[in-house]
């Protein structure tokens, strides 16, 4: 079932087409200054954004995904809310599909036997501009981060491969719509926690200043806010998502 | 003698019933029947736990549990949380109450397994036959697992985990009810939600 719809994807032709990223370094927005940075392994990345239409197919098989279907635990009530029902997207099938939960989003991934890239995978992927792969000290390649995200969603997304392909030709990992990442609720929580979650007491005030390791990157910081408060059973109209499969041949 | 022997031979003629169920069907008469729609049991996970039995965690149905997760080799913050777990199974017992469970699930798949759950066990006396301790099958699940508890936690530099110490009630299909947030929590709300449970059971 899971190899059949991997064929069909495949044969497709769109984006369950994988990118490699070679393996580096990553360092948390918010650490502790003497944190080194977190080890990253190659990996591999799907070139572009999961489309509406790839959706579609996934929930064609997985009645459970299907609007109207869906148990509340996994998705709040907008669970793409811009589809007309269940099976009728109304949409540009290649427009990134939006609207769907982490536990949607983990599910898809896992029918291709792929997964959520974490915050670091995405990070390091997400880093890198057309010729460079760290371009978080590029001025010019933040300020174009930026501008995107002070421009408010547009009612219909444009279709993938609509911004620019990075080093690695990963398409737009900036520009058309926020992503899932495997590990979202990590962010609440730096240390050993000795009480609750709420740990995060700097964040918003001067006290995070000297653990923020990278505080000229507003960019990370702002995927940072994003990222910390959502839930799994959260949709947003412009959060969608992309897989990443690591490569085995590295692995012990 | 006779009844015994037709008494057991009922049993296995039962369990062979079951067995013989395709699993694609007994699963969807538990699930989409059963499960009220905020249910933590949705959550498709596979997990190991202290004995080396392998379940599922929608099999936890059927009882109210307390359940939290932790990692084995934690030092500080898990003993405690345990620590508190067990009173809370004192306090449950005080009151009266016997049907219930304990569960906590490890955020650390790669490390914990049956034995290093067991020496957990062990070492800090949750040894009643209500306590199951188990580690999902892998990273993503015990993502799985945190996003349902609505449990942050982050692998830390030195292999150890950050994490949010949170005691959640489930009633006897699934759906949480209530929650202890930090350590050294009072457990006794707790005991009065799981007096109001009593009597939930599938």
């Amino acid at each position: 079932m899971k190899a059949l719809l991997l064929l069909i994807l495949t044969f497709s032709g769109v984006s369950s087409e994988l990118c490699r990223v070679p393996g580096g370094e990553f360092k948390p927005l918010i650490a502790d200054r003497d944190e080194p940075p977190v080890r990253v392994l190659a990996f591999e990345m799907q070139c572009l954004p999961v489309t509406v239409g790839e959706f579609l197919e996934f929930v064609k098989e997985e009645k459970k995904w299907q609007k109207g279907d869906v148990p509340r635990i996994f998705a709040d009530d907008r669970y793409l809310q811009s589809w007309q029902d269940s099976l009728n997207p109304n949409q540009d099938l290649k427009a990134p599909v939006t609207g769907v939960s982490w536990y949607a989003a983990r599910a898809y991934c896992q029918s291709l036997e792929l997964e959520l890239p974490t915050i670091a995978q995405w990070e390091i992927a997400g880093m890198a501009s057309e010729d460079r792969r760290d371009a978080t000290t590029d001025p010019e390649f933040l300020e174009r981060i930026l501008n995107w995200y002070s421009r408010p969603t547009p009612k219909t997304h444009p279709q993938v491969q609509s911004t620019f392909a990075n080093l690695y030709e990963i398409w737009d990992l900036h520009g058309l719509i926020w992503e899932w990442v495997l590990d979202f609720q990590s962010f609440l929580v730096t240390g050993e926690s000795r009480q609750d979650a709420g740990l995060e007491r700097g964040l918003f005030c001067g006290a995070a200043a000297d653990r923020s390791v990278d505080a000229s990157n507003y960019a990370a910081f702002m995927r940072y806010g994003l990222r910390s408060s959502l839930k799994a059973a959260y949709t947003l109209p412009n959060l969608g998502f992309r897989c990443v499969r690591e490569i085995p041949s590295q692995m012990e | 003698m006779k009844t015994l022997l037709v008494f057991f031979a009922l049993i296995f003629a039962f369990n062979t019933q079951a067995e013989d169920l395709p699993p694609c069907c007994a699963e969807e008469a538990e699930t989409s029947e059963a499960l009220p729609e905020d249910s933590l049991y949705w959550g498709d996970l596979r997990l190991v736990d202290q004995s080396q039995e392998a379940f599922d965690l929608k099999d936890l149905a059927g009882k109210p549990v307390a359940i939290s997760m932790f990692f084995t080799s934690c030092a500080y913050a898990c003993p405690r949380l345990a620590s508190d777990m067990r009173r809370l199974e004192d306090e449950a017992l005080k009151a009266g109450m016997k049907d219930f469970r304990l569960v906590l699930i490890s955020m650390d798949p790669e490390n914990d397994s049956s034995e290093a759950l067991k020496k957990f066990a062990l070492r800090n006396r949750l040894l009643s036959s209500r306590w199951t301790l188990a580690t999902p099958e892998n990273a993503s699940s015990a993502r799985l697992m945190g996003a349902l508890l609505n449990l942050p936690f982050k692998k830390q530099i030195d292999g150890s985990y950050g994490h949010a110490n949170k005691i959640t009630l489930l009633d006897a299909k699934g759906t949480p009810v209530f929650s202890l947030n930090g350590l050294g929590a009072d457990v006794l709300p707790m005991v009065e939600k799981l007096k109001d449970l009593e009597g939930d059971h599938l």
